[in-house]
């Protein structure tokens, strides 16, 4: 175990959504099992004191979950100097591969990490959309649909800080990197971006994926703006959910492509690890991104698992909400992207 | 209240480029390749087709930077490893060995100028002295 500032903060990061990841699956299930009882008052009382209780730790879970997901990236960050063939968060997340030992897990319980935080946020966002929702209403009829996505809530946060306790406790002297950091991994020929197809990322058409990455993020913009203007419909959505699918995939392929060999000034080089120390600014970027798609996302939950005769005039407005997040996040992480892309190449 | 707050978290999100930029204004320098951390022994520096010099870290990454490039360099010079003076590739004489240079790479070839030196650190390390094809740029000098 290595032990440091960040080590500590995220241990206790770790147990803390570990004991209310627990705490939230037990009261979801119990207030499943309460809900097709009958009772009497006394009964009644008692559930919605155990709603409370459930709605806190809840959200308390969440917020844990939010914020661990930096203190991860930064944890990462600090373990750099602990071994001399890693330059950047990559070769951390190499440690241990090809050990016959304890190590042998640790890659895959960091990619399991990776994919589970921002699942978890975002299927924690719209437990909360629906619980907003259901709060609203007379007769609770989004309550299933909430106590199902705080179920999931739960279990990804039990499993994420279960698997990040697990990385914390591994010892990680075990192996070291053999095959080089991230200069092997991202800017050779194997490189997951040899899936596309080479009009689009190779260096001399790469002008085209730039292309595509304004026009697609623009597109985005624009859609909704209008979709905020016009007033939104399920058709428009379904587009927007399109639109969101296809700028995730598109944005990942840029960021590695284009972004971090412009900003970093290394033009051979395509590790997005490296941006985080070098150019910090740019996880604002990717964050301002990350916000905007998950509230597309969310409004996209809003509309689609929110629907009832009851909430019939409390979704538009609560979409309405979501898609100006949206907006602002797809706006400034473009603004923000053309500025230091521009910035990187006039010096 | 909550428009001023907005209006801040704009203007604060366009700044932001300029100052991170204004920040790193004096450049470091660093492999060309990967940023990496540049050691005066085991430098390597080259001249592209446009005559712009580059330094790397290690032998490796001026390899992979030349593997990527469609023209070949100018001009080629590593850094003796005994005294870190820059000498002619073509003129060096090149070693792999077990000794590992950059961790990051994984380098293993090293370079001198006196074949004495060369043949010292061969034995030593248990490496082999890379002649013809198996010189580092053999192709592209």
């Amino acid at each position: 175990m290595i032990l440091n500032a960040y080590a500590v903060l995220d241990g206790f990061l770790a147990i803390l959504r570990l004991g209310l990841g627990l705490l939230v699956i037990f009261l979801a299930l119990a207030t499943w099992r309460a809900r097709r009882r009958r009772g009497d008052e006394v009964v009644a009382s008692k559930r919605e004191e155990r709603g409370t209780l459930l709605f806190l730790a809840a959200f308390a879970l969440v917020g844990l979950a939010i914020v661990s997901w930096p203190v991860f990236y930064l944890l990462l960050q600090s373990y750099i100097p602990e071994w001399p063939g890693v330059m950047c968060i990559y070769g951390v997340t190499q440690i241990g591969a090809g050990s016959v030992g304890t190590a042998r897990f640790l890659p895959d319980l960091l990619r399991s990490m990776q994919l589970l935080k921002p699942t978890l946020v975002f299927v924690g966002g719209a437990w909360l959309i629906l619980h907003l929702l259901n709060g609203r209403t007379a007769t609770a009829p989004l309550a299933g649909r909430a106590l199902l996505a705080l179920l999931a809530v739960g279990v990804l946060a039990t499993g994420d800080a279960v698997a990040e306790l697990a990385y914390l406790l591994v010892p990680k002297k075990e192996e070291f990197v053999t095959a080089g950091c991230c200069t092997q991994a991202f800017d050779g020929a194997e490189r997951f971006s040899r899936f596309l197809p080479h009009a689009l990322v190779e260096e001399p058409y790469r002008h085209w994926l730039n292309l595509a990455y304004f026009w697609l993020n623009g597109g985005m913009v624009v859609a909704l703006f209008a979709a905020l203007r016009l007033g939104w419909m399920r058709k428009w959505l379904a587009l927007l959910a399109a639109l969101l699918a296809a700028t995730i995939v598109l944005n990942l392929v840029f960021l590695v492509e284009t972004a971090a060999p412009a900003l970093l000034h290394l033009p051979l080089h395509h590790c997005p690890y490296d941006l985080l120390p070098e150019v910090p600014e740019s996880t604002v970027t990717i964050g301002l991104f990350v916000l905007g798609s998950f509230a597309v996302g969310w409004a996209c939950v809003a509309a689609w698992l929110g629907r009832h005769r009851e909430t019939e005039t409390l979704v538009p407005p609560l979409v309405a909400k979501l898609l100006s997040i949206g907006l602002f996040g797809y706006l400034g992480s473009l603004v923000m992207m053309a500025l230091e892309l521009a910035l990187a190449r006039a010096r | 209240m909550k428009r001023i707050a907005i209006a801040a978290g704009i203007v604060s999100m366009l700044a932001l480029p300029f100052l991170g930029n204004w920040l790193r204004r004096i450049p470091e320098a660093r492999c060309a390749l990967d940023g990496g951390a540049l050691v005066t022994s085991y430098r390597v520096r080259l001249a592209d087709a446009q005559g712009q010099e580059r330094d790397f870290c290690c032998i490796r990454c001026a390899q992979l930077w030349l593997e990527r490039r469609e023209q070949p360099a100018r001009a080629i010079w590593v850094a003796d490893e005994t005294s870190g003076v820059m000498i002619e590739a073509e003129r060096a004489h090149f070693v792999r060995s077990l000794v590992v240079t950059t961790p990051t790479t994984g380098n293993r070839i090293h370079a001198f100028r006196d074949l004495a030196d060369a043949e010292r650190h061969a034995e030593k390390c248990r490496g082999t002295i890379l002649t013809g094809g198996d010189r580092p740029f053999a192709i592209r000098e």
